[in-house]
């Protein structure tokens, strides 16, 4: 609860937004050879974002205003140096609902009216009762529920969902117990790992997919999954693999707190089950019926809020700080490219002397190092409109690369706010999420970008 | 924030029964699949019906299963400040509860709920 406005948090923030808007407008001021007045603002306005996204003196999602306001000022008024003019200034607004954005917004209905009528909860008691009781068995149940999940809710809400059928366990494990610890990870990890499986499943995804639009490349929701869900089975496999070796157990059985008498669905929780099943099948087979997407999305919004089965409360709770990131870095990319901005810092690699594998190898490398430290969606927003601009390679496999990685690399407990959970709990330190996380992500990193480079 | 700061724009008082006055109060509470909780205040001493509250957030004393459950109703992107949060979450209940408990001892307001309510936070009561 805070009732001043300059305190000590605040007066920070503002510390941190100067330097960045005094850094974006040193770069702004440096005559790069061969970038326009155009690509010059925008490296600044880029430099400020990257400024404000590492260091978070604030939520995210005002950085992605910040870009607009200055992307509208510096570039877009009539007159300005791109040539706008009018509402020509509208194409850094209307990324905010692209229809990737549109897509993200029915996703995150679906999770809520999932959540608020306890689907979730009871598809995991439903299923977790089924494991048995060998520690690996358990394990990987946990796991592959986490993942599954963690595709259609997000991942924080998957991993504290989780977390409370774990941690009852846990406590119960002997101190000396290293398996508890598999337990604890295994969670943020699968969590993590899931979401890379559909692309309401992490915003990083939707990101990668906008880009994709923007640069002329549709990707489908079918397309995504047909993708992504072998990389999450075999991630998952790996994950669980590392985790069993580094922790093994001592003990030979575990008994999950799940009962196996779940109460049944009622009648509204059932037709919300029939509505998520309806949209997915309508996402998976938009190439048969031709109706895009983002509108299919749309029908879970107007089924669940016209027949009140979500309220105002539920309205508030969806999300929106998440697509507004969305929508400021793609609004950043519109002005990357409108400027000129991404052809020049791609031109000033010899990415083309790298070959292909080189060049993913690279970009895996950086997404996975950026966001181990700072927020995978700012890592997409970041990266992606530099990669999808090389010349070099399809812009769909170095898009892919980079939305996986980034949401592969688990290494410390800021890397994620799954992991972020998982470490609150007070049953693993940093060593450990350190441990497993840096061998989980250079295996995923590895993985990920073979596979991409073989599949494009 | 310091306890100085925010004098003049807090209140805190104790919850009475309308009929005959008592603070010992029974919160009943109600579950309902889709719903929001909701609290039946009760007189413990009377048993007459004292007030509902509509439940937003739930803090227990043990804090990591709390935060568990606030995990699940917010959309989080940033490992930074998902790891404040969590690290943060039972000891700013905790000093709050303190704080509240001595503006209580020390200058209870004595209107009611309502008029508090309706007064001073304009209606709102989140």
């Amino acid at each position: 609860m805070s009732l001043t406005i300059f305190t000590r948090k605040n007066r920070k923030a503002i510390l941190i937004l100067a330097i960045a808007l005094v850094a974006g407008a040193a770069v702004s001021r440096i005559p790069f050879e061969g970038l326009s007045e155009a690509g010059r603002l925008t490296f600044g306005i880029f430099t400020m974002a990257a400024i404000l996204w590492v260091l978070e003196p604030f939520s995210l999602y005002v950085t992605s205003f910040i870009i607009v306001i200055l992307a509208v000022i510096l570039l877009g008024r009539s007159g300005g140096p791109l040539g706008l003019t009018g509402s020509g200034y509208m194409i850094f607004l209307n990324p905010f609902f692209s229809s990737v954005v549109v897509l993200l917004l029915g996703g995150f209905v679906m999770a809520q009216a999932v959540k608020r009528y306890g689907i979730d909860t009871w598809l995991s008691r439903k299923l977790l009762h089924r494991v048995g009781s060998k520690p690996g068995a358990v394990l990987l149940g946990m796991m592959v529920m986490c993942a599954f999940l963690s595709m259609w809710i997000s991942n924080t809400a998957t991993t504290a969902l989780m977390m409370a059928v774990a941690i009852p366990v846990a406590n119960t494990l002997p101190g000396n117990e290293p398996f508890r610890k598999a337990m604890i990870l295994g969670i943020p990890f699968a969590s993590n790992i899931g979401g890379i499986g559909t692309p309401i499943g992490s915003p990083p995804n939707a990101i990668a997919m906008g880009f994709l639009e923007q640069a002329g490349h549709e990707m489908t929701f079918l397309g995504w999954m047909t993708i992504g869900i072998p990389i999450v089975v075999v991630l998952i496999l790996v994950c669980w693999l590392v985790l069993y070796t580094l922790f093994r157990p001592k003990i030979d059985t575990i008994e999950l707190d799940v009962s196996e008498e779940t109460e049944s669905l009622d009648n509204r929780s059932k037709f919300i089950l029939v509505v998520f099943l309806l949209v997915v099948g309508l996402w998976l087979t938009s190439s048969l019926h031709g109706i895009p997407s983002s509108i299919v999305a749309l029908i879970p919004f107007v089924i669940f809020f016209g027949l009140r089965l979500l309220d105002d409360d539920d309205l508030r709770e969806l999300g929106w700080g998440i697509l507004f990131i969305v929508g400021g870095g793609m609004s950043l990319g519109v002005a990357m490219r409108e400027s000129g901005l991404s052809e020049w810092m791609v031109s000033q690699i010899d990415f083309a002397a790298m070959g292909t594998l080189g060049i993913l190898f690279l970009f895996a490398a950086v997404a996975a190092i950026m966001t181990t430290f700072i927020s995978n969606s700012a890592t997409a927003n970041l990266l992606l409109p530099i990669v999808v601009g090389i010349a070099a390679i399809s812009p769909v496999s170095s898009a892919l690369v980079v939305a996986i990685v980034s949401s592969a690399a688990m290494i410390l407990p800021v890397s994620t706010p799954p992991n972020a959970i998982a470490y609150g709990s007070g049953h693993i330190e940093v060593r450990d999420m350190a441990k497993s996380g840096t061998l989980i992500t250079a295996l995923s990193l590895v993985f990920v970008t073979l596979v991409i480079y073989f599949l494009f | 924030m310091h306890i100085n700061e925010r004098q003049g724009t807090e209140r805190a008082r104790l919850e009475r029964c309308p009929k005959c006055g008592a603070n010992e109060t029974k919160n009943n509470v109600y579950f309902r699949r889709g719903k929001k909780i909701r609290i039946y205040i009760e007189c413990a001493k009377c048993g007459e019906f004292v007030s509902r509250y509509t439940l937003s957030g739930y803090t227990s004393d043990k804090s990591y299963e709390s935060i568990l459950a606030r995990m699940r109703t917010i959309r989080l992107n940033s490992g930074k400040r998902t790891l404040d949060m969590v690290e943060g979450f039972g000891k700013d209940v905790r000093g709050e509860y303190e704080h509240v408990l001595e503006l209580i001892r020390t200058q209870e307001d004595n209107r009611k709920i309502e008029e508090i309510i309706e007064d001073d936070l304009d209606g709102r009561t989140d």
